[in-house]
Formats: structure tokens, sequence, C-alpha cells
């Protein structure tokens, strides 16, 4: 199913939400096309100015297309009580690019996010939307290594 | 599902006709034609995020084949949510013969051993992993669970089992009294709101009962914002149809035909694990025209935040739900008369949702029995930070810090000193040792300089920077402010900016004063507890902590 379909489907549910079917159109391409937009406007009768204010409110949306992997490092409280400022550090480092930017080869998009509710593990980063606990700065560029 | 998750992507694309697979079933990498010998014992193992965060998946799979290797068949497996003592995973747990679950962990791959396989499925020792039976463990036996009962003991996603446990005969029961009764016995039970507020639940369903407005609607807070928080994950996942119990309580009582599960998009798992109950429910007529063939109509859906912690106040909820920027409404009026589509609304989180049903089990009298006078029932507390022993515990309300933190937490690891607890999250407190017998309750945590909040409790160890924490913190509210008042989305960015300056090492006496103006502005003039509470963990850096302020300031001039 392509997000033509999902954006239908929310449109037809009994309370439509232009952010479920924003959501949703991530959900499975990734990212939220332009087009998506035009059909999200013309089927749920949401303006797009509203749309865009939507997209701009939500840190999770996005209008380009990520990396081939998404990396997110956790700087919720107990991740910072336990270091997370250096495996964030250690990421931009492997990665050559910051927080909101994708690597030169197009494999990691780096992002932060605060908490994962893993806490009782932390520091704790979230690739590819798995959770990976007990992280250090060594073991999260050792990962790095092996995303192609 | 996980909205930034490029694997959530492909896994969606591959399936083109079923929604989101429950993470609680069998895991994909698990073949389903290993052959299964019934007379081997029982395996449960749990298959919570943080379980899975530390490569539960992977020592289970490998535990299987390698049984499978040794006796050509492999025992029958169970998958359950976590106990919440997340230092021992991953925990696998065999049932013996008589009936009893002896656990292990946390295990590693190379501690399986031919000669351990057997002995573990005997549930005899194998060394450096053997817990014994769990309900005996130092952790649990103090605890009182009666929120978190069921979880990590009863398969979340297995309605029959879980039926024959107990679970929706607090609706039944429900069902055959009139709502203000249930109402009655829920204002009788004391119970507050586990979101943080602490407001009394039971008023808040009576004002939503009496309010003209139709449809009414039940919305579960399930945005559990507040970085060192994790109950409502654990539960979403662990025992989800414990939550559908509440809401079809709560539905009854206040005549409300139509509810919202409001779930993080950060909590995949929960999501479907959500979904996979509400279906349940629907297909067993526990939800739907007539709840359990007596009650009315009443169905479940659930709504994703995308990553705003605003959105976990109320009424910035109920526009999110609504498909908007998740912009604070100005109160009142609040969302009990006018809520979700400015219809009556019951707003709770899922902590106290998920209360109600051992209320009504067991009545308003048991409960008060445990807790505080000012704070009845049980508290849920999640342990993180600097400690040796992390993890979720339910007690009784009135325990003093130390008791939780080097208690349960085990205190700091080796080598590392306690510097400061934070409670609260966010828009809590940090509290410094000599605070440490603070019980823990709504009145004890507040007359300290703290918050109970969702209960979290963060500990803080001497490498912490508080400049650099209170930065943090600040950065944190500059971030997620929704912008719509001007004390909290100015104030924070020039809070972080004052702050910036100090830890510069560029900042100057004035300066800090500053920042305490600028917090107190915020505190009074913001519109909700964001604003107004977001300064509250920086104040108390600067309060316990004046010292590392002082001496990152400017050293020529008039600092002195």
């Amino acid at each position: 199913m392509g997000w033509e379909a999902v954006v239908a489907e929310e449109a037809s549910s009994p309370h439509p939400s232009a952010l479920a079917a924003l959501l949703a159109v991530q959900g499975r391409v990734g990212y939220v096309p332009a087009e998506a937009l035009v059909a999200i406007e013309a089927q749920l009768g949401v303006p797009k100015a509203e749309l865009f204010g939507v997209l701009g409110f939500y840190s999770d949306l996005r209008t380009q297309p990520p990396g081939r992997h998404v990396l997110r490092v956790c700087l919720g409280d107990s991740c910072y009580a336990r270091q997370s400022p250096k495996v964030l550090a250690a990421a931009q480092k492997a990665l050559g690019c910051q927080s909101g930017q994708t690597d030169k080869r197009g494999a990691v998009t780096l992002g932060t996010v605060y908490c994962l509710g893993n806490c009782a593990r932390s520091p704790s980063v979230e690739l590819d939307g798995e959770v990976i606990g007990d992280v250090s700065p060594a073991k999260l560029t050792k990962v790095l290594g092996g995303l192609k | 599902m996980s909205v930034s998750s490029a694997e959530a992507v492909e896994t969606a694309s591959q399936d083109q006709t079923t929604p989101p697979q429950p993470l609680s079933a069998a895991p994909r990498s698990w073949a389903e034609s290993w052959p299964i010998d019934t007379s081997l014992p029982r395996l449960y193992l749990p298959n919570d995020t943080t379980s899975r965060a530390v490569g539960a998946m992977e020592v289970y799979t490998e535990l299987m084949h390698r049984i499978e290797r040794a006796l050509g068949a492999t025992p029958p497996t169970t998958f359950v949510g976590s106990r919440g003592l997340f230092f021992l995973e991953p925990l696998v747990e065999v049932e013996l013969p008589t009936g009893e679950r002896v656990a292990y962990g946390p295990m590693r791959t190379s501690m399986l051993t031919k000669r351990n396989l057997e002995l573990i499925l005997q549930g005899r020792r194998i060394a450096g992993a053997t817990l014994g039976p769990l309900a005996e463990h130092p952790h649990l036996i103090g605890q009182q669970r009666l929120v978190f009962g069921s979880c990590g003991i009863l398969p979340p996603n297995d309605l029959q089992a879980l039926r024959s446990q107990g679970a929706y005969g607090a609706l039944e029961r429900a069902l055959l009294r009139s709502p203000p009764e249930v109402i009655d016995e829920v204002v009788a039970s004391g119970l507050q709101g586990r979101g943080g507020a602490g407001f009394p639940c039971g008023l808040k369903w009576r004002t939503t009962a009496a309010a003209a407005g139709s449809p009414k609607y039940i919305v579960a807070n399930g945005d559990e914002g507040d970085p060192g928080t994790y109950a409502d994950r654990m539960l979403l996942e662990g025992d989800p149809h414990r939550l559908i119990e509440g809401m079809a309580i709560a539905a009854y009582a206040v005549g409300a035909t139509e509810g919202y599960v409001y779930i993080r998009g950060e909590y995949p798992a929960a999501i479907a694990s959500m979904r996979t109950a509400i279906t349940q429910a629907r297909e067993a007529g526990i939800l739907g025209p007539r709840m359990l063939g007596s009650g009315g109509p009443f169905d479940l859906r659930v709504a994703i935040n995308g990553g705003a912690y605003i959105c976990g106040e109320e009424t910035a909820l109920l526009e999110s739900i609504e498909g908007r920027r998740g912009m604070v409404r100005a109160k009142p009026p609040y969302p009990a008369e006018s809520g979700l589509f400015r219809k009556p609304t019951v707003v709770n989180n899922v902590l106290t949702l998920a209360s109600i049903p051992w209320i009504l089990r067991n009545g308003a009298r048991a409960w008060k029995k445990h807790g505080t006078e000012g704070s009845p029932g049980t508290v849920v507390l999640q342990l993180g930070g600097s400690l040796r022993t992390p993890c979720l515990i339910e007690v009784p309300f009135g325990l003093s810090l130390r008791e939780v933190v080097s208690g349960y937490g085990g205190g700091t690891p080796k080598g590392l000193k306690l510097k400061a607890v934070q409670c609260g999250g966010p828009l809590g407190g940090l509290l410094p040792p000599r605070l440490l017998d603070t019980p823990v309750s709504f009145e004890g945590l507040k007359a300290a300089g703290g918050l109970l909040g969702h209960g979290g409790i963060v500990v803080y160890d001497h490498r912490t920077d508080m400049v650099d924490l209170s930065h943090h913190f600040m950065e944190f509210c500059a971030h997620e402010s929704c912008g719509k008042c001007t004390p909290c989305r100015i104030g924070s960015h020039r809070a972080e900016e004052l702050l910036q300056k100090v830890l510069d090492g560029e900042g100057s006496p004035e300066d800090l004063d500053r920042l305490r103006e600028l917090a107190h502005t915020m505190t009074w003039a913001s519109l909700c507890a964001l604003g107004g509470l977001a300064p509250s963990p920086v104040l108390s850096a600067l309060e316990h902590f004046p010292r590392e302020f002082e001496a990152r300031l400017k050293r020529t001039g008039g600092g002195a």
C-alpha cells in the first residue's frame, strides 16, 4: 500500500486527522512528499497552510527522504546522567554530520530524541525503530561502522 | 508505529493487508517449523522494549536453537512483558511441573552450554545467573503490585489466559452497579491522577458525568513524555487489557461511548500491543455496541503523537488527537466539560485508568489501606540514571527517597558519588543528598522542592556539571514549548542563552539575577505547567549548588 491508500483510509475514518494522515504517509514512505500534502488537503479538507503548521510542530515529521538508516540518540535525563552527550559526539564524529543531517554516503540520518523510555538501561539510541540500550561511544561507533 | 523508522517503513510495505504486527507475538526470526515438545517445561520470555534493547531476542533465539540441536525439539514458549527488574534482563523463566517459575538472568549466550541447558530445563542452579522464583526476589518482596500485578507474569495478548485470572472481572461487577455508585467508589478511593497534577480522579469523572453534551469521550494519556519515565510504556506493552478495562469502567460511569488511547510515537511496541488488545477486546464483545453484552456502546482507537512533549498536557493532547498542532487551550472550560471535539471528556493518565480495575474489584477501602493520608494507594516509581539496579517499582506511598534510591536502585555504581536526585522529570526539582529522607508522596516531595510528577527518579553522580545540566533542562523547554504564550516561548530561549553564557565563562552575577527573574516570570505568567514548572529544576540547582554557578562566572570586573 502506497501513501495514497493511507490518506484515503484516514479520510474515511470517523474523525479524520491531518496529523494521523501525515504520520501514516511517513510510515509508508519514510517522509511526507509534497504530493501527499495536496492529497491530504483535497481529501481531508485541511488547508495546506495548516498542514505546514502541523509539519513544523511535530519533530518526527520530515519532508525530505531520510538516509537508508535512521539513528536517534536519546538525550533524556537518565541518558544524560549516563553520559549521553559523549554518545552523541561519537555519532557525530563517526558520521561526519550534525543532528538533523544525513551522512555523505546517504547511509544514516542522525537525530536526537528526548527519552525512548529505556531509562533503566541507558544510555540508549534508536536505530531503525529498534532501541539499543547500554550504549557506549565505542559500541555505537562499531554499530555504525557495520551499516551500509 | 515508529514514524521515523526506516525498518517500520520496510515492514509496512511488505505487509500490505495486515495491521502492524504486535511485537509481543513471536518475532519473525523464530522458525515456526521448530517441533515443540510439550513434555518440556514452558519458558516465559520477556519481550519488553528494554529486554530487546539489551539483546533478549539474540539470547532467546540462541537458547532455542541449542535446545533443538540437543533434544530434537523445543520447549513451549510464552512471551510476556517485563517485571520491571530491568537490571536482570535478558531474563528467562522456566515453569516447573509444580507450576513454580524459576528465573535466570541476566543471561548471555556464552552461558548456554549443553550442561547449563540441561540444568535450566530442570530449574536447577547455573553459575552466575540463577535467580530462583522471582516472587521471592528481594526486589519484589517489598513491593505491592496492585496495578502491575500481571505485568511480566501473564501473556499480554492472551485474552483467555488473562480472563481466567480475573481480567475484566471488575468491569463485569461495575456493570451490575449504577454509574453513580461506580463514581462514588472511585471518589472514596481518593485516587489521584498519576500524570503529574494529582487531581482527584473521581471528581473529574463526576464533572463529566454531569456535563451536558454527547457523545462523551474517555482519553487515556499515554504520552509519557517526561524523560526518565517508562511505566506507561511497560504497562501498554505488558498488560494493555488492564487499561482497556479501566477505560471501559470509566465509560460506563460517565456515559461515554468513544475513547482514545494517545501514545507517543517513540513507543512503537506499545502502540502495536495496544492495537492488538483493542482488536481482541472487540472480537470478544468487551468493546463494541454492548460492553460485555450488558453495558452500553463503547469503542476505542489509538492516536499517535509525532514527537511533541507538550502533547502530554491534556488540552494540547486533545488538539493533537483532532489532528492539529499541539497548542495548549486556555482553561476553563476544562476538558471534563468541553474537551475532545468540544464534548465532555475524561482525560486520565494510563496509570490512573489502570488503577481502576483493582479499586473496583477490591474496594476503595482496601486501596486506602496502602499509602499515606494525603496520597492513598501505591506509587509506581521508575528509577534511572546513575544507579546499580535501575528498575520499575510499585510501592506504597511514603517510603523515603533513600530507601528507593539506595535500596531498590542499589545506590550509585562503584566509584561514583551521588550528587543529586531529580524527582518529577523536567518540571520537578533536583534534591541534594541531605534531602534523601524526604518521603516519596505528592505532599512529601512538594514540601522538599521536588515533585512526584509521573514518578520518574533520575540519579546524577559527581561527574554531573550542574550548570550544564541546567542548560540541558532549558534547552529542552525551549525545544518543546508550544509557543502559545510569551513567557514560555521567549523565556525558555532567553534562559537557555543566559545559561550558555555562564557555561562559556562569560556570565556575570547580574546574569544569575536575570535568570531568577526570568524563572519567576515564567512560573507565574505561563499558560500551562510546561512554562510554569520548567524553571524548577534550574532554580533548585541554583539553590542547592550555587557555588558551581558562581565558579563559572567571568572573573574580571564586578564579579567579586
